[in-house]
């Protein structure tokens, strides 16, 4: 069903290329921002990413006033008063925010309490509670996955209780993205391949599920052609810079056109089996991707078909019939599912990751039809279904 | 500016979501009552819990609370507390396409015609309900129209369900006008 009505919206800037982090200083200055804190995790810094980004600011007037590196991999609230206290105490003036979802999501609520003031980010949780712009905000993100740099969602688990609140909001959304190639080259294989699967679930959801429109289309087609023709050459050459930014690109790609039209059944299934086993979200992706692409199809899902044009090329597609095309897509994802296990044992089943049985469908049955990307994934799915597309993927 | 033939229109207009909203309202306190689904969905629910559904800016709407016995409570055109779950459609035209079924629920969410603030896994369970509602007291057609999928029920099994909602409704009613 293609959707004729849409908002459409992605105001940030991206900074894209070769020695893109150069771009910084003067991005900085730009917004007249001049004592910026680096929000980072451990890893990051150790594998020396932080100073590709110092070093950029060496032949500038300015100066980094502190570099926060505690992130941990699941942010918390306190940890958000926390950093938004040393930023107040050191009188930063804006945030770069170095790292994968977690720092991205951190920062954007010590941006909230920063800019409007208070201890407790979860005043501004919720729908459109802000109601003005922030202080000036820098992304460069270290994973090719997350589209997180120009999504205007953070989630930050609550210290006490543990529940995930939600802040949703277009003033979330940084100032500039800085999409620089040194950055996710020394990502390890198999994160390169489960962030890349996370993008193109991001991509393949956007462009099938209910709120599609042609401009989300244009960004997820794009992001499928790149994903699909660089996935494999950066598995066998890590060092391959090009093929790096290709996939930075297209991970940014996808995460506008999912901002821009939600995502379905597969996230739905995939966050609940990332909250009940603690598998990784990327990975969640890859298990589910083919079987409920699969679901939807058989349920009557039409968009699929297009999708082999930029996932297996004008060759395969035309030599390719017409009715066969949709399940031509599903085997593609399941090739690139077993070449990715070849090159870094990416567990292709739930079984394959050694962290799930069965007794725990039943419970990421409840959480999936209770997760709110169920809403426009095209097809209905009730427990049945869920419990159904499990069993397919053990 | 409104023409004197476009007040009475909205007015119309007004007056059909407020009915059609409280008419859902209330068949659905009343199926909360004696279906067994809905109390199995509704089982996970806080006590206390308050679903509201409006459509800006306070044109009509309902909120229902969820009570210690389990079963849902009417309790009016605006809760008089926070609600806990908020459904909003952004404009009475769009709330009508929804309400006359010429857009089903998933559509005006696809199209950004509704915003959902709150508990969002709450909200999902609640959605569900009275997509559940909707299978008993639509007609088949307007059902099919709403809905992403109409379930595998036979006439009898509707009819029979129909009747036992429309019974309490009537029950509550009655109860309504004695209190
Ligand atoms: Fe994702």
């Amino acid at each position: 069903m293609n959707t004729p009505c849409y908002d459409f919206f992605c105001p940030v800037k991206i900074v894209a290329g070769v020695r893109s982090l150069e771009h910084l200083p003067h991005e900085l200055s730009n917004l007249s921002a001049s004592r910026p804190m680096i929000i980072t995790d451990i890893g990051v810094r150790q594998a020396g990413l932080v100073d590709h980004v110092t070093h950029a600011f060496d032949d500038s007037n300015i100066t980094i006033i502190d570099i926060f590196d505690d992130v941990p991999p699941d942010s918390s609230t306190s940890l958000v008063s926390h950093i938004a206290d040393r930023y107040r105490q050191l009188e930063c003036d804006c945030i770069i925010a170095i790292g994968g979802g977690s720092v991205i999501d951190t920062s954007k609520g010590v941006n909230i309490l920063v800019s409007e003031g208070g201890n407790n980010v979860t005043d501004y949780s919720g729908v459109d509670s802000l109601k003005r712009p922030l202080r000036p905000f820098f992304v460069i993100p270290t994973t090719a996955g997350t589209g997180s740099e120009v999504t205007s969602v953070a989630v930050i688990a609550d210290s006490n209780s543990g529940v995930k609140h939600i802040f949703t909001c277009s003033f979330l959304l940084p100032n500039v993205a800085i999409l620089d190639p040194r950055m996710t080259k020394t990502l390890p294989p198999h994160i390169t391949a489960a962030t890349a699967i996370d993008a193109l679930t991001h991509a393949i959801e956007a462009f099938t599920c209910m709120g599609k429109n042609p401009l989300s289309d244009t960004y997820a087609t794009a992001a499928i052609r790149k994903i699909s023709e660089n996935i494999l050459k950066v598995m066998d050459n890590p060092e391959d810079e090009l093929g790096r930014l290709e996939l930075a690109q297209a991970s940014t790609m996808a995460g506008i056109a999912f901002s821009n039209s939600m995502v379905g059944l597969i996230h739905a299934l995939g966050h609940s089996l990332g909250v009940v086993c603690h598998i990784p979200h990327g990975l969640c992706m890859s298990i589910f991707l083919p079987h409920a692409l699969e679901y939807n199809l058989h349920n009557g899902q039409h968009q699929l078909s297009e999708l082999l044009l930029p996932l297996a090329g004008a060759e395969v597609y035309s030599r390719t019939p017409t009715d066969q095309r949709s399940q031509a897509v599903i085997n593609f994802i399941h090739d690139l599912k077993d070449d990715l296990f070849e090159r870094c044992q990416l567990p292709r089943s739930l079984s394959e990751t050694g962290k799930v049985n069965k007794e725990h469908f039943a419970r990421i049955v409840e959480l999936t039809v209770d997760d709110a990307a169920l809403i426009l994934n095209p097809i209905e799915v009730d427990r049945d279904d869920a419990m159904a597309l499990l069993h397919k993927a053990w | 500016m409104k023409t004197e033939k476009n007040k009475i229109t909205t007015a119309l207009r007004d007056g059909y979501l407020n009915t059609m909203m409280g008419v859902i309202a209330r068949s659905l306190c009343a199926m909360s009552k004696v279906d067994d689904h809905l109390q199995y969905e509704l089982s996970v629910v806080p006590d206390n819990f308050v679903l509201q559904m409006k459509v800006l800016p306070n044109v009509a709407g309902f909120a229902v609370k969820k009570n210690s016995d389990g079963h849902l409570e009417y309790l009016g055109k605006e809760p008089g507390e926070k609600a806990d779950v908020t459904i909003s459609i952004k404009h009475p035209e769009l709330a009508y396409l929804v309400f006359s079924f010429q857009e089903n629920t998933a559509e005006a969410f696809a199209r950004n015609r509704t915003i959902i603030e709150g508990d969002l896994a709450m909200a999902m369970r609640l959605i569900r309900c009275i997509n559940w509602l909707e299978v008993f007291i639509l007609p088949k057609a307007a059902a099919e129209k709403a809905l992403k999928r109409y379930p595998d029920i036979s006439f009898k099994e509707k009819s029979r369900t129909a009747s036992k909602i429309y019974g309490r409704l009537a029950l509550d009613m009655l109860n309504w006008s004695a209190a």
